[in-house]
C-alpha cells in the first residue's frame, strides 16, 4: 500500500525485491591493517594522554586556587563557604567545558573512544556538574546572608539585582536545571526526542550566560591575567572544536562532495539500501564498520539526523547505507528521490579494523545489525578460513544482504554460518532448533573463536548474550568488539 | 586510563597540590603582615579607619595576589606627577571629603607640564561619578586619567560601616590595575563593591 502511494507520487515503479546484484564490485581487502598488541598499546597511550589533558585542566585551576591562598582565608563559616563557592564554581565550569567537548564530535576523541563511549561519558557528567553549580549557588547565597545578617530571599534579591552580571548568571542556572531535568525525563522516556533536543539547545545559552559573571565578579578570574588567559583559551578551544567539527565541517564536506541520493534498492521485505553518490568519494574517509549521521535535506527531515552504518566498504562510487524499516523516519527511506541532497556527519565509531589485533576474526550479526559486518567482511584482509561470519536472522529467504555476504565469503574463502529460525529458549542468542547450550554450538561453528577477534553487531540484549557466551568459551574481553544499533 | 599512568599522575598531583597548598598558606601571610604593620604604624587611628582593620574575618579575601603599582610602564615619564596614591577620608556613614591626588590634578582640570622641551606633556582629566547611596552609606568617586590611563581614583564620599571601609583601598587598587571596573568582588564587601562600581562606571562613562 505504501508502495502504491510512492508510485503515484513519483511516477516510478515500486522497488522490486532484488535477487543477487548482477555484478557485485568489491573493494580490495585492506592489506595495510597492522595486527598485534603494539597497536592497542598505542591507542591506550593516546587515551591516557587525552584523559591527562582533561584532568590537568582541573588540576591547574585547583593549583591556582590554592596558590591564591584560598585555604588560608578560611577563618569562619562565611569564609569557608566563600572558598567552597569558588572551588565548586571552578571545577563545575571546567567539567562543563569537557562535557561539551565530549559531544563536539571531535575526531581525536571519537577515534580513541568511539561515539557511544563519549556520549555515555557526556551523560554521566551532566548531573555532577549541576550539583556542583547548585553548591556554588547555595554557598554564595548563604555566605552573603550570614555576612549581612539578612534572610536568604533578601540576599538573593540583592545578588540578583545589585551585583554585576549576577542576574544573567541566575538565568543560566535556571536553564541548566531545566536541561538536566528534561534529560533525566528523556532517559525515562517521558519526553520525546524532539522536545528534549530543543530544550537541550538551551544548554548553549546556559553556558554563555554564565560567562559574564565569571569574568566580571569571579574572585578567581577577574583581574587575574594568568587565570583569565587560561579560561579564555579553554572557552575558545571548546567553542572552535564544537563549531567546526559538529556544525560546519559536515556541511562543508557534504557540499564539497556534492552528496546526493543516487538510488534506492530493496534488499528484503523491510530493508532498503540507499546509495549516496558524489564527487571524489574516495577522499571522504571512513572505514568499514563505521557509521554516519545521515541528514536528508528535505523540508521534513533536514533537522532529524539518524545514525546508519555503511554497508559496503568505502569506495569511489558510492556510500551505501542499508536501512531497516523500524516504523519511524526509516519508513520513508524507500521513497527517497534520486538527487535529494544529503549531509553526512561522520564517519564515527571504532567498530573497525583499528581494533583488530589477531589474524583470525569472527564476525557476528543479527538482523539489521548486518551492514557493518557486511562491510567489514568485504574490507578485511585474511587468509581463506581465517574469517568466519555468523548471521542470525529470522528467515533465510528474507535476510538483507545475505546474497552479498555469500558472494564475499565465496570469493575470499571465508566461512558463512546462517542461523535462521525463531528465538531460542531463555537467554539463548541462537535459533531454537538445537538443545545444546550456546557455547557448544558456537564452538561447533567456529572452533578457534577464543583465539580470534570477535565483532558483534545486533540489538543490545542479544549482543550481551553473545558477549557472555564468548567470555565463557574464553575470548578475552579486549578482543570482543560490539556495536549496538539501538542507542 | 591505565593503572600505572593513573598511579603516577595521582602521586604527582598529590605532591603538587600539597606544595601549592603550603605555598598558598604562606603567601597571603605576607599580606596579613602588611596589615599588622599598617596597624602598628597607625596605632592612634580609629578602628573604623579603612587601612588598619584586619579584624574583619572576611576581608583577607580582598588581598590582591600580586602587589600593584598604579604607574604603568607604558605611560610617559611623569616628572611632576608621582604615582598617585589616593587618600581616603575617614570612613563613616555619609561622610564626605575631597581626596587629594598627585600634584597638578583637580576636578575637571587639565594639568599641563609646561617645561617639556618639545615632548608632549601628560594630559590629566578628572571626571566625577554620581553619588550612590547604599545600605551602609554613600559612595562617590572621581577618576583621573592621564593620557587615557586611569591613574587615580578619588573617594569623594566613602561611607561604609562595620569595617567594610577597608575594602576601598583594594577597590581603588583594582580599578587602577584593571583600568576599569572589571575586577572581582571583594568578599564580605559585596554591597560596597557594587556601589563603588556604580559610581566608578558613571565617572568612566563621561570620558
Amino acid at each position: 500500500m505504501q508502495l502504491d502511494r510512492h508510485e503515484r507520487q513519483t511516477g516510478q515503479a515500486p522497488l522490486a525485491l532484488s535477487s543477487a546484484p548482477e555484478t557485485l564490485l568489491l573493494a580490495h581487502p585492506n592489506n595495510r591493517v597492522r595486527l598485534g598488541v603494539a597497536k592497542m598499546r598505542r591507542i591506550k597511550r593516546s587515551q591516557d594522554l587525552v584523559e591527562f589533558l582533561g584532568y590537568s585542566t582541573a588540576l591547574f585551576i585547583t593549583v591556582m586556587f590554592l596558590l591564591d591562598g584560598a585555604v588560608s582565608q578560611i577563618v569562619d563559616v562565611p569564609t569557608a563557604l566563600s572558598a567552597l563557592s569558588r572551588l565548586t564554581a571552578l571545577v563545575a565550569t571546567d567539567l562543563l567545558l569537557i562535557h561539551i567537548l565530549l559531544v563536539a564530535r571531535v575526531p581525536w576523541i571519537e577515534r580513541l573512544y568511539g561515539h557511544d563511549r563519549t556520549t555515555s561519558a557526556h551523560k554521566k557528567l551532566g548531573k555532577p556538574i549541576l550539583y556542583l553549580v547548585l553548591a556554588h549557588f547555595a554557598a554564595s547565597l548563604v555566605q552573603y546572608a550570614m555576612l549581612d545578617g539578612k534572610n536568604l530571599w533578601d540576599t538573593f534579591l540583592f545578588l540578583f539585582f545589585d551585583v554585576t552580571d549576577m542576574w544573567i548568571a541566575t538565568i543560566a542556572l535556571a536553564l541548566m536545571v531545566t536541561v538536566v531535568i528534561t534529560s533525566i525525563n528523556m532517559a525515562r522516556k517521558k519526553l520525546s526526542y524532539e522536545s528534549w533536543y530543543i530544550v537541550h539547545l538551551l544548554s548553549y545559552g546556559s553556558v554563555m550566560l554564565a560567562i559574564p559573571h565569571q569574568f566580571s565578579t569571579g574572585s578567581d578570574i577577574a583581574g587575574k591575567p594568568i587565570q583569565q588567559t587560561f579560561w579564555i583559551s579553554l572557552y575558545l578551544f571548546v567553542a572552535l572544536n564544537l563549531v567546526w567539527y559538529r556544525m560546519l565541517s559536515p556541511v562543508v564536506k557534504s557540499l564539497r562532495h556534492n552528496l546526493r541520493v543516487d538510488k534506492v534498492v530493496r534488499e528484503s521485505s523491510d530493508t532498503v539500501s540507499v546509495y549516496i553518490g558524489g564527487k571524489r568519494l574516495e577522499s571522504l574517509g571512513g572505514k568499514a564498520g563505521q557509521f554516519y549521521l545521515l541528514r536528508i535535506m528535505t523540508a521534513s527531515q533536514w533537522f532529524r539526523p539518524h545514525p546508519f552504518s555503511i554497508s559496503a566498504a568505502p569506495n569511489s562510487r558510492y556510500v551505501r547505507f542499508s536501512i531497516g524499516n523500524r516504523g519511524d523516519d526509516t519508513s520513508l527511506m524507500p521513497y527517497l528521490r534520486k538527487g535529494t541532497r544529503v549531509i553526512l556527519e561522520g564517519p564515527y565509531g571504532v567498530f573497525t579494523e583499528d581494533r583488530r589485533s589477531k589474524p583470525k576474526v569472527t564476525l557476528v550479526a543479527a538482523g539489521i545489525g548486518v551492514p557493518p559486518i557486511r562491510a567489514l567482511a568485504e574490507s578485511m584482509a585474511a587468509k581463506a578460513g581465517d574469517i568466519q561470519v555468523i548471521y542470525r536472522t529470522r528467515t533465510e529467504d528474507d535476510a538483507a544482504l545475505l546474497e552479498e555476504l555469500r558472494t564475499v565469503c565465496e570469493l575470499r574463502g571465508f566461512g558463512l554460518h546462517v542461523l535462521a529460525g525463531a528465538r531460542g529458549e531463555g537467554a539463548s542468542w541462537m535459533p531454537a532448533a538445537d538443545s545444546r547450550p550456546d557455547e557448544q554450538r558456537l564452538l561447533a561453528l567456529v572452533p578457534d573463536v577464543a583465539a580470534s577477534d570477535v565483532f558483534i553487531c545486533g540489538p543490545a540484549a542479544w549482543t550481551r548474550a553473545v558477549e557472555k557466551t564468548l567470555r565463557r568459551v574464553g575470548t578475552p574481553a579486549e578482543n570482543i568488539h560490539a556495536e549496538e544499533f539501538a542507542w | 586510563m591505565r593503572q600505572t599512568t593513573k598511579a603516577i599522575i595521582s602521586i604527582a598531583s598529590i605532591g603538587l597540590i600539597a606544595a601549592t597548598y603550603k605555598f598558598g598558606l604562606e603567601a597571603p601571610a605576607a599580606f596579613a603582615n602588611a596589615d599588622a604593620i599598617a596597624q602598628a604604624q597607625n596605632p592612634n587611628q580609629a578602628t573604623g579607619q579603612p587601612t588598619a582593620t584586619p579584624s574583619t574575618p572576611s576581608e583577607p579575601g580582598a588581598a590582591p595576589s600580586t602587589p600593584v603599582t598604579p604607574a604603568k610602564p607604558g605611560t610617559p615619564a611623569q616628572p611632576t606627577t608621582k604615582p598617585v596614591k589616593p587618600v581616603k577620608p575617614s570612613s563613616g556613614s555619609g561622610s564626605t571629603g575631597s581626596g587629594s591626588t598627585g600634584s597638578g590634578t583637580g576636578t575637571g582640570s587639565t594639568g599641563s607640564g609646561t617645561t617639556g622641551g618639545g615632548t608632549t606633556t601628560p594630559v590629566e582629566v578628572t571626571k566625577t561619578g554620581t553619588s550612590i547611596r547604599y545600605r551602609y552609606g554613600t559612595v562617590q568617586v572621581s577618576v583621573t586619567k592621564t593620557d587615557g590611563q586611569i591613574t587615580a581614583v578619588n573617594l569623594l564620599q566613602a561611607g561604609a560601616t562595620g569595617g567594610r571601609g577597608q575594602a576601598f583601598d583594594f577597590l581603588v587598587q583594582y580599578t587602577v590595575d584593571a583600568q576599569g571596573s572589571s575586577f572581582g568582588n571583594i568578599s564580605g564587601a559585596t554591597y560596597t563593591t557594587a556601589a563603588y562600581k556604580q559610581s566608578l562606571n558613571a565617572a568612566l562613562a563621561q570620558f
